[in-house]
C-alpha cells in the first residue's frame, strides 16, 4: 500500500468517524440517551487515529521521497536534510491543515474523556457536537478541496524542496506547531460555552475550562515569542515584530483570549459578567479562524484577489458560522443572563474589567488597522498602508494603561478596596515616580523612562504582596521566611503563577520600549582588511569563503571585531554572517550572526559581496539593547503558565482530574 | 549608478502615467503592469550595476530611520529598510543620496509619496479616510466603555435587595464542600 493511498483512506475514515461522532452527539442530545453519548465518545479516538495515520503517511511519503504524491513533488527534495523533511508537512497549505485537524482531533479526544464525568451528561453531547462539527469542517476541506494526498500522473525524479525561508532555521520545527496548538486549543472553551448556553447552565463552564484556556493561551504566547525570535534570527532585519498582517492575525486572538482569562475570574468569584465571557470566547475562537482566513486567502497581501481562492471562501463561511452560533445562542439566552451585583472601580474585579476593556480595545485597533486599507480602497479606490509606525504609536498609551492596571489589580482586594491597600499603592506609585525620574535624569527618553518606572512599579507590587504574605504566615505559624515563601508558592499556585507571568509581562514591556527606542543600524561596504569604526567596534573583513552543504551553498564573510569602548565590552571576536543560496530560489537568504548579551545585541548581516573577485562585502550592523531580556521574559511567562497548570493541592483535585487524566 | 537611477525613474514615470485610480475596479491592472515593468527593468539594471559599477553605498542610521517608514513596493509587508529586493536597495540608495544633498526626512518622504502616492507611507496620513484609523483606539475604547457602563448600571440596579448567589453556584459550593470532606 502506498503512502498516498494510506493517507487518502485515513482521511476518509476520519471524515466518516467525525460525521458519526457529530450524529451520535446530536442523537444523545435529542433523546437524552447516554448510550449515544458513549458511542460519540468512542468516535473521538478513532478520528484522532485516522488523522494521526494520515499525518504519519505524509511523513512516510516525504521520508521515502514518494514524488507520486503531489505535495511531496511540490515541497520536498531528496537533498533536504532529515529535520527539514520531517517538518515539511506544515511548510505548505495542505499539510498545515492536516496538522491543524490532527491537533484538533487530539483536543476533541481529550475532552471526550471528561464527558459524563466532569463535563456532565447534559452538556457533553453539545460540547462534543461542537468539536466534531469543527472536525468535520477541517477534514472536509482536506478531502474535497486541498487534499494533501492528491497524486501526480508523472512523478518527477526530484522536487524543489520547501520554501528556503522555512528551511533556514530549526524554529520551523517549533513555532508553527505551538501556534496551531494555541489556535486549536481555543475551540475547547468555545465548545464548553456553546454547550452551557444550549443547556442553560451558565456558571460551571468557567471553572471547568480554566485549564483548557490556559493551555491554549500558554501555547499561543509561547508561539508568539518563538515567532519573534525566529524572525530575529532568520530574516536579517534585526527585528522581532513588525505588525504585518500575519503577525496581527496571531495577536488578535491572543488579546481576546487574554481578556477572557481575566474576565472569567470575575464570573468565577462573583458570578457576574456571564454574557461578556460568552462573547469574549466566541470572539477569540472566531479570531483564530479569521486569522487563517486572512493569511490563507490572499486578501491582505494582494488586495484584489479577494476570496478568489476556494479556501478563502470556505473559511469566511466557517467564520460566519462560528459567530452566528456563538452570538445567536447568546441573544437567545440573554434574558436569563441578567447579572445582579455591584462592581466598584477600586476593587480586584474593577481592575480586571478595566484590563478586559483595554485588551478588547487593543484587539479592535489591530483588527481595524489591518483591514483599513481594504476599507479605504473599497470606499475611494485609493491605496493606503497602515503599518508598524502606526501600530507602535497607538500601542504606547494602551500598553501604559495595561501595565498600570496589571500592577494595581492583584493588590486590590475583591469587592471593595479598604484603607489597608493605600500603603501598597503609595509604595508602588513611589517606585513608578522614582523609576521614571531616574530614567529622565539619566537622559533616557520619556517613553523608556516611563517603561522603567512601570517595570519597577510592577516589581514593587509583587514584592509587597509576597513580603506581606510571608510575614503573616511566618508570624502565625512561627516558621522561617524561606519556608513561608515556599509554602505560599506551593499552596497557592494560581496566585504565584500569575505573579510570575505578570513580572514576565512587565519585563517584556521594558525590553520592548528600550529595544525599539535605542536600536541603531548602519551599513558599509568593506574592502578586504579595511577597518570600520562603528558603535564602539573596530570591524575588519577577512577573505570571503564558500561553503558547500547538501541542500545549499553559502558565502561567508568572516569578520574580526575588536571592542574599542567600555559600552561594547564583550562584543569582540569573530563573526560569520553568511548568504545561503538555495537551488530553488534566485535570491540568496541572509543568515545573520548575532552576539547576544544582557546589554546590547550585536547583529551582523552580509548584504552583498563582490561576485567577480571577492574584493568587498557589504555588511550591515544592527545594535539593539535588551533584546535578550525579551526572550527571558517570554521564558518567565511560559514557566509561570506551566506553574499555573500544575494540579493544585487536595480539595480541588476532584474537579481537575478530568483534564489532567 | 546613473544607469540604474535612470531605469528606476523610468519605472516610476510609467507607473505614474498609467495610474488613474478612482475610476474603476480594473484600474489596478495597468498600474500593476507598469510597476512590474519598472521592477523588471530595475532588477535587470541592478544586475548590470552589480557587474559593472561596483558596491552599494554606505548607509548611515538616518537612512534606516527613514526607510523603515516606507513600504517596499514589491514586497509582501516589508519596509524599505528590511527588504533586500532591488527596489528596496534602490530606495535606500536614493534616501542616502538625498540626505547627502541636505534634504530633510519629510522632504525625502514627499519625494516617494509624489511617485507612489500615500500608499508608500507605513504611517497613514492624518487626513481623509485614514484619519479615522487614528481614532480607532478612542472609538474602540469609547464603545466598549459605554457597553460596560450600561451593563454595570443595570447589574447594580438589579442587585439592590437581591440574593445574588445563583442556585447553580450554591449547588457547586455545596458539592465542593462535600467532596472536600470525602477527600479527608
Amino acid at each position: 500500500m502506498s503512502a498516498g493511498l494510506l493517507g487518502g483512506v485515513s482521511l476518509l475514515a476520519s471524515l466518516f468517524f467525525s460525521v458519526l461522532g457529530l450524529a451520535f452527539s446530536g442523537l444523545a442530545y435529542r433523546f437524552r440517551d447516554t448510550r449515544y453519548l458513549e458511542a460519540a465518545k468512542r468516535a473521538a479516538p478513532l478520528v484522532f487515529a485516522g488523522l494521526a495515520a494520515a499525518f504519519l503517511a505524509l511523513e512516510w511519503a516525504l521520508i521515502t521521497h514518494d514524488f507520486s504524491v503531489k505535495y511531496v513533488a511540490l515541497h520536498h527534495s531528496v537533498k533536504d536534510p532529515l529535520w527539514v523533511t520531517l517538518v515539511t508537512p506544515w511548510a505548505a497549505l495542505e499539510g498545515s491543515i492536516l496538522l491543524w485537524a490532527t491537533l484538533q482531533s487530539l483536543y476533541t479526544w481529550l475532552v471526550s474523556r471528561a464527558a459524563g464525568k466532569q463535563l456532565d451528561v447534559w452538556r457533553a453531547p453539545i460540547a462534543l457536537a461542537t468539536l466534531f462539527g469543527i472536525q468535520v469542517f477541517f477534514v472536509s476541506v482536506m478531502v474535497f478541496m486541498v487534499n494533501p494526498f492528491t497524486a501526480v500522473a508523472q512523478p518527477p525524479l526530484d522536487g524543489n524542496g520547501p520554501n528556503p525561508l522555512l528551511q533556514n532555521h530549526w524554529m520551523m520545527a517549533v513555532h508553527p506547531v505551538l501556534m496551531y496548538l494555541g489556535f486549536v486549543g481555543l475551540s475547547v472553551p468555545f465548545a464548553y460555552a456553546v454547550s452551557s448556553m444550549v443547556v442553560r447552565r451558565y456558571q460551571s463552564w468557567v471553572h471547568e475550562t480554566r485549564f483548557w484556556t490556559l493551555v491554549a493561551w500558554g501555547f499561543l504566547t509561547a508561539a508568539i515569542f518563538a515567532g519573534g525570535w525566529w524572525s530575529y534570527e532568520v530574516l536579517g532585519w534585526g527585528g522581532y515584530w513588525a505588525f504585518d498582517p500575519v503577525e496581527n492575525a496571531s495577536i488578535i486572538p491572543w488579546f481576546l483570549a487574554t481578556a477572557f482569562l481575566h474576565t472569567v475570574q470575575v464570573q468565577e468569584r462573583r458570578g457576574l459578567f456571564k454574557a461578556w465571557n460568552f462573547s469574549f470566547i466566541t470572539l477569540a475562537f472566531a479570531a483564530t479562524v479569521f486569522g487563517t482566513f486572512l493569511t490563507r486567502s490572499g486578501v491582505i497581501q494582494s488586495v484584489h484577489a479577494f476570496a478568489s481562492g476556494p479556501i478563502g471562501v470556505v473559511f469566511l463561511g466557517f467564520l460566519l458560522l462560528v459567530l452566528i452560533v456563538g452570538f445567536g445562542l447568546l441573544s437567545k439566552v440573554s434574558a436569563e443572563l441578567k447579572d445582579a451585583g455591584e462592581i466598584r472601580f477600586n476593587s480586584r474585579e474593577g481592575a480586571l474589567l478595566g484590563g478586559a476593556l483595554l485588551f478588547g480595545t487593543f484587539a479592535f485597533v489591530i483588527l481595524v488597522g489591518t483591514l483599513w486599507p481594504l476599507v479605504v480602497e473599497a470606499a475611494s479606490g485609493a491605496k493606503v498602508s497602515v503599518g508598524a509606525p502606526f501600530f507602535f504609536q497607538v500601542s504606547i498609551p494602551l500598553g501604559v494603561a495595561l501595565l498600570l492596571l496589571m500592577g494595581a489589580g492583584p493588590v486590590l482586594p475583591w469587592r471593595n478596596a479598604g484603607t489597608q491597600v493605600r500603603r501598597n499603592l503609595f509604595y508602588m506609585g513611589l517606585s513608578l515616580g522614582l523609576g521614571t525620574g531616574a530614567g529622565l535624569a539619566l537622559g533616557l527618553s520619556l517613553g523608556v523612562s516611563l517603561a522603567l518606572g512601570l517595570f519597577l512599579y510592577n516589581l514593587a507590587a509583587v514584592a509587597l504582596m509576597f513580603s506581606q504574605g510571608i510575614a503573616e504566615r511566618g508570624t502565625s505559624l512561627k516558621i522561617s521566611a524561606l519556608q513561608a515563601f515556599l509554602e505560599l508558592a506551593a499552596t497557592n499556585k494560581r496566585r504565584f503563577g500569575s505573579h510570575v507571568v505578570h513580572v514576565g509581562v512587565a519585563l517584556a514591556g521594558l525590553a520592548i520600549a528600550v529595544s525599539q527606542t535605542y536600536r541603531i543600524e548602519s551599513e558599509k561596504t568593506l574592502r578586504l582588511s579595511e577597518v570600520w569604526n562603528v558603535a564602539g567596534l573596530e570591524v575588519r573583513l577577512l577573505p570571503l569563503t564558500l561553503q558547500e552543504e547538501s541542500n545549499r551553498q553559502a558565502i561567508i564573510a568572516p569578520l574580526k571585531v575588536r571592542s574599542t569602548s567600555r559600552l561594547s565590552w564583550g562584543a569582540g571576536g569573530s563573526y560569520q554572517p553568511r548568504l545561503n543560496f538555495y537551488p530553488s530560489s534566485r535570491t540568496p537568504l541572509a543568515a545573520p550572526h548575532v552576539r547576544y548579551s544582557l546589554f546590547n545585541d550585536y547583529y551582523f548581516v552580509l548584504q552583498e559581496f563582490d561576485r567577480d573577485k571577492g574584493a568587498w562585502a557589504t555588511i550591515r550592523l544592527i545594535v539593539t539593547p535588551m533584546v535578550l531580556w525579551l526572550w527571558i521574559s517570554g521564558a518567565l511567562i511560559a514557566l509561570g503558565t506551566l506553574y499555573l497548570l500544575l494540579p493544585n493541592a487536595a480539595g480541588f483535585k476532584k474537579g481537575a482530574t478530568a483534564p489532567s487524566a | 549608478m546613473i544607469q540604474v537611477t535612470v531605469f528606476f525613474q523610468a519605472g516610476f514615470k510609467m507607473a505614474e502615467r498609467k495610474t488613474t485610480p478612482r475610476d474603476s475596479l480594473v484600474s489596478w491592472l495597468p498600474r500593476a503592469a507598469a510597476i512590474a515593468v519598472g521592477v523588471v527593468a530595475l532588477l535587470f539594471s541592478g544586475a548590470l550595476a552589480q557587474a559593472s559599477v561596483g558596491p552599494p553605498p554606505d548607509l548611515s542610521p538616518e537612512v534606516f530611520q527613514i526607510a523603515k517608514t516606507l513600504r517596499c513596493p514589491v514586497c509582501q509587508g516589508e519596509s524599505a529598510a528590511e527588504s533586500n529586493s532591488g527596489v528596496a536597495t534602490e530606495m535606500r540608495r536614493i534616501i542616502a543620496e538625498q540626505l547627502a544633498q541636505g534634504k530633510t526626512a519629510g522632504e525625502i518622504r514627499q519625494f516617494f509619496v509624489a511617485r507612489y502616492g500615500d500608499w508608500i507611507l507605513y504611517e497613514p496620513p492624518k487626513r481623509g479616510l485614514t484619519l479615522w484609523v487614528w481614532f480607532s483606539p478612542l472609538v474602540g475604547l469609547g464603545v466598549l466603555a459605554l457597553v460596560l457602563w450600561r451593563y454595570l448600571a443595570a447589574a447594580r440596579s438589579r442587585s439592590v435587595g437581591a440574593d445574588n448567589v445563583s442556585t447553580e453556584e450554591l449547588e457547586r459550593a455545596e458539592a465542593s464542600l462535600s467532596s472536600k470532606t470525602e477527600d479527608q
